[in-house]
């Protein structure tokens, strides 16, 4: 299988305080990877140090065996969809939802790229099948949690990502949203055969949905093997 | 209305329908990206600029727009909320470009008239030249604002996502605030350097006040902008009284209004 992400010696971290210490990590094309651990422990970190929104303090980080720099940052986030855990907006915020879902594939269209009708398609389809359409015309910053973490998943998805990156996606879905969610993460990772990395607190999404499991604390790596071994593990140790 | 027919009035009507369509266009990424207090420190350093300019008999525009060169170039990385906390560096930063100011214009040894006219405008005294350099920037400001919609758009909303998503989000970061330093050069002759700031930043937030659609609030900041700065003109030329500072307390009075009768309020309210 070939490699889609690589790090390598890797410490991350915000204004000039490192959070994820001497990361290395090797992840195939095509694996679904969850990424559990305590609060704290660096989660949200190491996947914005994936796609370089957070800063890279040591190491480095590949990408389809491209080093990720400010110069091929740009490009290589076009491949990258990303979900963040909290988003902090205004209320007041002069941003439709509908201007939100397009941002994505905007993004990933670069500099005067245009929506195709094939764009269209896909979008339409994606929004029937979240139901987002009755919301489309809404100021995004007047929107639940629940509906705003919607938003930013579809477009995620309509951006057609390779990798899929997903901090704590499920929080603040009603339970409709998320079953169509884990149904859709499954179609589209057999269909493009998607690498994607959940963070997740839920042992269940970690038992129903991962490959394998990245296990953090204190900003260090501290397991990375198959889901069966870790699910093992987790029961010998009580859940701990 | 008679002062109509006169030709400095005529151009000075020209310059404000141009500074308030550019204002009206900046003030919207200032306010919706808040970045107010670099945009404060930015004219201040224009300001300081000129009367350096003025000191050493150099080109006060030029001067002026290094400056603010200078300072986009410090300030646009502590801005970024991923390196470092802004605040106190940002504060240091404005305290300093005025105490530059002050210190130059003490250092004027002549009459300091022409340094006064950059404190607090003198739209009055425009000559053709002006309005030319006024004219391309309002174009440039405009035409900048219409072909990067997208990418200013996904900025406005969260610099986090648009760098994520695959947008050059730094680099229109600091065009932006190339941009907004080059337009308060320019605008520095007609409301002042103490004031230019708030020109850009009263039709904005008025506009902000009554909208959630983002070319709505663009086009109302524009509508905002110009009705403030040839209001001002008039009330000023009726009044006889500075026009600098007319021009900004009626669109301090524009904003107290909006946001008084803001729709978006009384929809939270309820």
């Amino acid at each position: 299988m070939a490699e889609k992400i690589k790090l390598w010696d890797v410490s991350i971290g915000y204004l000039n305080q490192t959070i994820v210490k001497d990361v290395n990590l090797k992840i195939e094309k095509g694996e679904i990877i969850g990424i559990f651990g305590p609060n704290g422990a660096g989660k949200t970190t190491l996947i914005c140090g994936i796609n370089g929104v957070a800063r890279i303090i040591k190491g480095n980080v590949f990408i389809d065996n491209i080093l990720l720099t400010s110069f091929s940052g740009p490009y290589l986030r076009r491949k990258i969809g990303y979900v963040p855990q909290i988003i902090d907006i205004d209320p007041f915020l002069p941003i439709l939802t509908e201007d939100v879902v397009f941002m994505g594939l905007y993004g990933k269209k670069g500099l005067f790229g245009k929506i195709e009708k094939e764009d269209k398609k896909r979008f339409d389809e994606i929004a029937d099948f979240f139901e987002i359409k009755n919301i489309l015309k809404k100021p995004f910053g007047l929107l639940s949690g629940g509906e705003m973490r919607k938003i930013l998943i579809v477009s995620a998805f309509l951006k057609e990502p390779e990798i899929l990156l997903l901090d704590e996606v499920f929080t603040f879905l009603d339970l409709r949203t998320t079953k169509n969610l884990f149904k859709k993460i499954k179609e589209i990772h057999e269909k493009k055969n998607l690498t994607i990395l959940i963070v997740a607190h839920d042992i269940y999404i970690i038992e129903n949905l991962c490959q394998k499991v990245i296990g953090m604390e204190n900003g260090k790596v501290i397991f990375y093997d198959e889901k069966e071994k870790f699910l093992k593990l987790l029961k010998e140790n009580g859940n701990n | 209305m008679e002062i109509i027919k006169y030709a400095f009035f005529q151009k000075a009507l020209v310059a404000c329908v141009l500074s308030g369509i550019a204002c009206g266009i900046i003030g919207v990424w200032v306010v919706v990206m808040r970045i107010s207090f670099i945009g404060v420190s930015i004219s201040h350093s224009a300001f300081a600029g000129s009367l350096l300019a003025i000191l050493i008999k150099k080109p006060v525009q030029l001067f002026s727009f290094i400056f603010t060169l200078i300072t986009s170039s410090i300030l646009g990385p502590f801005s970024d909320r991923t390196q470092l906390h802004p605040e106190t560096s940002m504060g240091i930063i404005f305290s300093l470009t005025l105490g530059l100011s002050f210190l130059f214009l003490g250092l004027i040894p002549e009459s300091k008239s022409e340094a006064l006219n950059y404190m607090w405008g003198s739209i009055l005294t425009v000559d053709i030249l002006d309005i030319y350099f006024l004219f391309a920037i309002t174009i440039f400001v405009f035409f900048f604002d219409f072909l990067f919609f997208r990418e200013i758009k996904a900025l406005l909303f969260n610099r986090e996502l648009a760098k994520a998503n695959g947008f050059y989000s730094t680099i229109f970061f600091y065009l932006i605030l190339y941009i907004l330093g080059l337009s308060i050069t320019f605008l520095l002759k007609i409301v002042g350097g103490l004031l230019v700031y708030a020109l850009i930043v009263n039709p904005a937030s008025s506009a902000y006040q009554i909208t959630y659609n983002i070319k709505k609030m663009f086009f109302l900041s524009v509508i905002f902008g110009i009705l403030s700065t040839i209001s001002g003109l008039f009330i000023s030329s009726t009044l006889n009284i500075p026009t600098g500072a007319s021009i900004i307390l009626f669109s301090g009075l524009l904003f107290v209004f909006c946001f008084l009768f803001s729709p978006k309020r009384r929809k939270n309210e309820k």
